[in-house]
């Protein structure tokens, strides 16, 4: 089973891409903030995670920068409900998978989350990159 | 009739001296005459006296005369012999020339006349002896027989109508012994000749008149001009008076003292035309000739008003203070003249710069004048408009009128000195303008309004610029918010993108479950559940948004909640917070029920303002506070502070907070408007907006007034 961590301060989101992937089969925890996903990420393998980007205390941009070692090579999806081309071209340097824009169709998340679990992580790339 | 200073005063020198000198001229005269009429009346005295004394010794002289005559031999042996030669040898008219007698008469021992001769003083021829003399004789028996017995008599006589001296004695020999032979008789008679002797003998005048029988003369004395009157009466031989003397003495040192005195009084009627001459003179060289100068230079200046001619002083008494005096009221003159030209080219300056239009109302005469530019202003050529009030009444606008006329009343009663409307006014051609007219008042000395002064301009380019003002300040009001909402869009977005990814995935779900056939009551009641709070979190934003957009400048008052217009407004800022990780805190001291009176959008607009600017301010220090604190003041204001981290404002930068396109952010990141925009939208809803400069870190505090309708309503339901 696939793993998947939804990282969104909205609850409704929260429930909504739960009760989604739960339904198509998949492993899912949620955290509210990037704090609560650390902690659930130190405990927790996860394959994917898919994370707003604009959250209290700690951005999508941050907690990407949180990972590290074993962590950064699980990719990473932003849902954003306001998020410029420059917060996604940050994103992208530091090792960003894909984005989605809200409102989102809750099947091309799961595209953008089959094809990051089949690519892999572009992070080592990146960072790989001189 | 105008009396001059000059009149006057000769007039009183001269009425002086006239009064001295009657004084003078009375005082001299009862003194001098009194004295004269005293030594005159020892004169008068004096000569009565020796003119009795004249008369008596006349009489004594024929008495002595007659003596010799008796008292001779001759005459004594006539009286026996007869002999005719003794009579014609002594009584011819030589001896009674010689004499100076007039009647001569010769009595026997028998008391018989035995000769008798009687002269007029002229007629030396005349020898009869008039009955009325022998009638004489006869009635003085008695005398003629005492002097034969040897007593004779002297004495005055009236014999008829006239007066004799008389004197008879006996006729005895020479040896004057013996009995007497007769008696002799001599007599003159007192007539003309006799008074002129005496008159010149004693060197008066005097006359004689028979008194009646007793009465006397013993006037002392009689004045009369030119003469003074002494009265004498004579007795005869029985010491009967019988003739009155009137003696007149001439009075020549009297009429000399007159004529003295007239002289002197002429004289000192000269010395005082003399006099009254110097002093003329010396009014006219010393004085007169001077004020007259004085009043041609008074007139000169009067006329010519030049003040600044000055009286030339050339000696130094009081006229030349009063010219002193003049000059320096002529400085003042002057002074304040050049004072009022130079405030009266400033009023004509002023009015001319000003360019408006100027009416005059003359309370007393009731008369006004309105100027050419006050004409030029209504359209109106020079003789077009009548110079009547009720041009006001014709040509102002009925709605502004009420308001003009009780400004004119109050000003005219005193209760003020002057009044600025704006008014309407229609012109000839019958179009509107605005006019901004400026009304004063002036005041006599009690405070009788007694002119009204009015200026008048048309400012209905101002009027259009002003409305173009307020409609360009609503736009970029409206501009301003709209800025705002731009930079709270991403903001925004987020809200709305939100719970729109909630719907989606929502209907995605119930989409999915139908497909997959596994869609159940329970399934479909929590995802319409989830979608319909959710679509009422859409709308809740969307309609603070529109109201938040929306031109809230028309709105009316409206009591709302203060709560509800803060969390309104925290609703467009709550996404900013977050997503800049600012460290946001609100406290609230404040009841949830407490009402304010405001326009909830421009509040709401205050408000969002000054929290993006508190955001914007901090989202790139490390203290990232912004706090919203919400108090009561003296339970009658609300008072809204909102604090941010950071040092405070440095003074400068607060003394321009409120200015238009004042920024301390870069270029293309405000407007630099925001917070003069709020600062106005507050006073418009009776709210302060300013700057907290004594707080450690940056606090704006909005201090909007609470409304009190709780005790009002309450009252007014427990009346009803």
């Amino acid at each position: 089973m696939i793993k998947l961590l939804i990282v969104d301060d909205e609850e409704q989101i929260r429930q909504v891409l739960s009760e989604y992937f739960v339904s198509q089969n998949y492993l899912v925890a949620a955290a509210k903030n990037g704090a609560e996903a650390i902690k659930i990420l130190q405990s927790e393998k996860f394959d994917v995670i898919v994370s707003d980007y604009l959250m209290p205390e700690m951005t999508g941009l941050e907690l990407i920068d949180y990972l590290k070692g074993d962590l950064a090579k699980i990719p990473v999806i932003w849902i954003s409900g306001n998020a410029s081309l420059t917060t996604y071209r940050s994103g992208w340097n530091k090792g960003l998978f894909d984005y989605l824009e809200k409102p989102l169709r809750l099947e091309d998340l799961k595209l953008a989350v089959e094809k990051a679990l089949a690519f892999g992580n572009t992070k080592e790339a990146a960072s790989a990159q001189p | 009739m105008r009396v001059t200073l000059k009149t006057h005063s000769l007039l009183a020198l001269a009425l002086s001296i006239f009064v001295f000198l009657l004084v003078l001229f009375l005082v001299s005269r009862a003194i001098i005459f009194n004295g004269f009429s005293k030594i005159e009346a020892q004169q008068i005295a004096l000569a009565v006296e020796r003119y009795e004394n004249t008369f008596k010794s006349r009489l004594k002289f024929i008495e002595s005369k007659l003596s010799d005559w008796a008292i001779w031999d001759d005459s004594f042996e006539f009286l026996q012999n007869r002999n005719p030669r003794y009579i014609a040898s002594n009584y011819g008219p030589r001896p009674f020339s010689v004499l100076n007698i007039n009647i001569a008469a010769i009595f026997d021992r028998g008391g018989r006349i035995v000769f008798a001769r009687e002269y007029g003083p002229t007629d030396k021829d005349e020898r009869f002896l008039s009955p009325v003399i022998q009638g004489f004789f006869q009635e003085e028996r008695n005398t003629v027989q005492a002097a034969i017995e040897g007593r004779g008599s002297t004495g005055l006589v009236a014999i008829g109508p006239d007066f004799y001296l008389l004197s008879i004695q006996p006729v005895l020999p020479t040896s004057a012994e013996g009995t007497p032979r007769g008696a002799l008789l001599f007599a003159r008679k007192i007539d003309d000749r006799f008074l002129e002797s005496l008159n010149t003998e004693l060197k008066v005048h005097s006359t004689l008149y028979a008194l009646k029988t007793g009465t006397t003369s013993n006037e002392p004395s009689v004045h009369h001009d030119d003469k003074i009157e002494g009265q004498l009466s004579l007795k005869d031989i029985h010491e009967k008076p019988v003739l009155g003397a009137s003696i007149f003495l001439s009075r020549p040192v009297y009429l000399q003292a007159k004529e003295t005195i007239l002289f002197i009084g002429l004289l000192f009627i000269c010395i005082s035309v003399f006099f009254v001459a110097l002093v003329d003179y010396f009014l006219n060289a010393k004085i007169l000739r001077r004020i007259q100068r004085m009043k041609e230079f008074f007139y000169k200046v009067d006329k010519s008003q030049d003040y600044k001619l000055r009286y030339q002083n050339t000696q130094q008494d009081e006229l030349d203070d009063l010219a002193v005096s003049f000059n320096s009221l002529l400085d003042r003159v002057s002074q304040s003249q050049a004072l009022l030209r130079t405030e009266e080219q400033r009023y004509r300056l002023a009015i001319k710069s000003a360019s408006g239009g100027v009416w005059d109302l003359d309370l007393c005469t009731k008369e006004v004048i309105f100027d050419q530019k006050f004409k030029d202003i209504l359209g109106f050529q020079e003789n077009e408009l009548q110079n009547q009030m009720w041009i006001f009444d014709k040509y102002c606008h009925p709605e502004d009128l009420p308001a003009f006329k009780s400004g004119l009343k109050e000003l005219v009663q005193g209760s003020s000195e002057s009044f600025a409307l704006r008014l309407r006014m229609q012109t000839k051609s019958g179009e509107w303008k605005h006019v901004q007219a400026e009304t004063g008042v002036t005041r006599d000395d009690e405070g009788m309004a007694v002119r009204i002064i009015g200026w008048l301009k048309d400012v209905s380019s101002i009027v259009e610029t002003e409305k173009l003002v307020v409609d360009q300040q609503k736009k970029i009001t409206q501009a301003t918010k709209m800025t705002a909402l731009g930079q709270m869009a991403g903001g925004i977005a987020h809200e709305i993108n939100n719970p729109l990814a909630v719907i989606l995935g929502s209907v995605q779900l119930l989409q999915m479950y139908k497909d997959s056939d596994t869609l159940t009551n329970e399934r479909l009641t929590s995802q319409l559940s989830r979608i319909e709070a959710t679509t009422n979190r859409i709308s809740k934003i969307v309609r603070s948004l529109r109201n938040f957009a929306r031109d809230g400048s028309h709105d009316p008052f409206e009591l709302v909640e203060i709560r509800k217009v803060i969390d309104d407004s925290l609703s467009f800022c709550r996404e900013r917070i977050k997503s800049l990780d600012i460290q946001w805190s609100e406290t609230y001291q404040i009841e949830s029920s407490a009402v304010v009176s405001v326009r909830p959008v421009e509040i709401s607009q205050v408000l969002v303002n000054l929290l993006n600017n508190a955001i914007d301010h901090v989202k790139n220090l490390k203290d990232k506070r912004v706090e919203l604190s919400v108090d009561v003041h003296a339970d009658t204001h609300v008072i809204v502070g909102i604090t941010n981290g950071g040092d405070p404002l440095p003074r400068e930068i607060q003394n321009h907070l409120f200015e238009p396109f004042f920024s301390t952010k870069e270029t293309g990141q405000g407007t630099g408007l925001g917070l003069s925009i709020s600062h106005g939208l507050a006073q418009q809803n009776n709210a302060r907006l300013y700057y907290d400069s004594l707080s450690p870190t940056p606090r704006f505090i909005l201090e909007i007034p609470l409304a009190r309708l709780d005790g009002s309503t309450n009252l007014s339901r427990k009346l009803a």
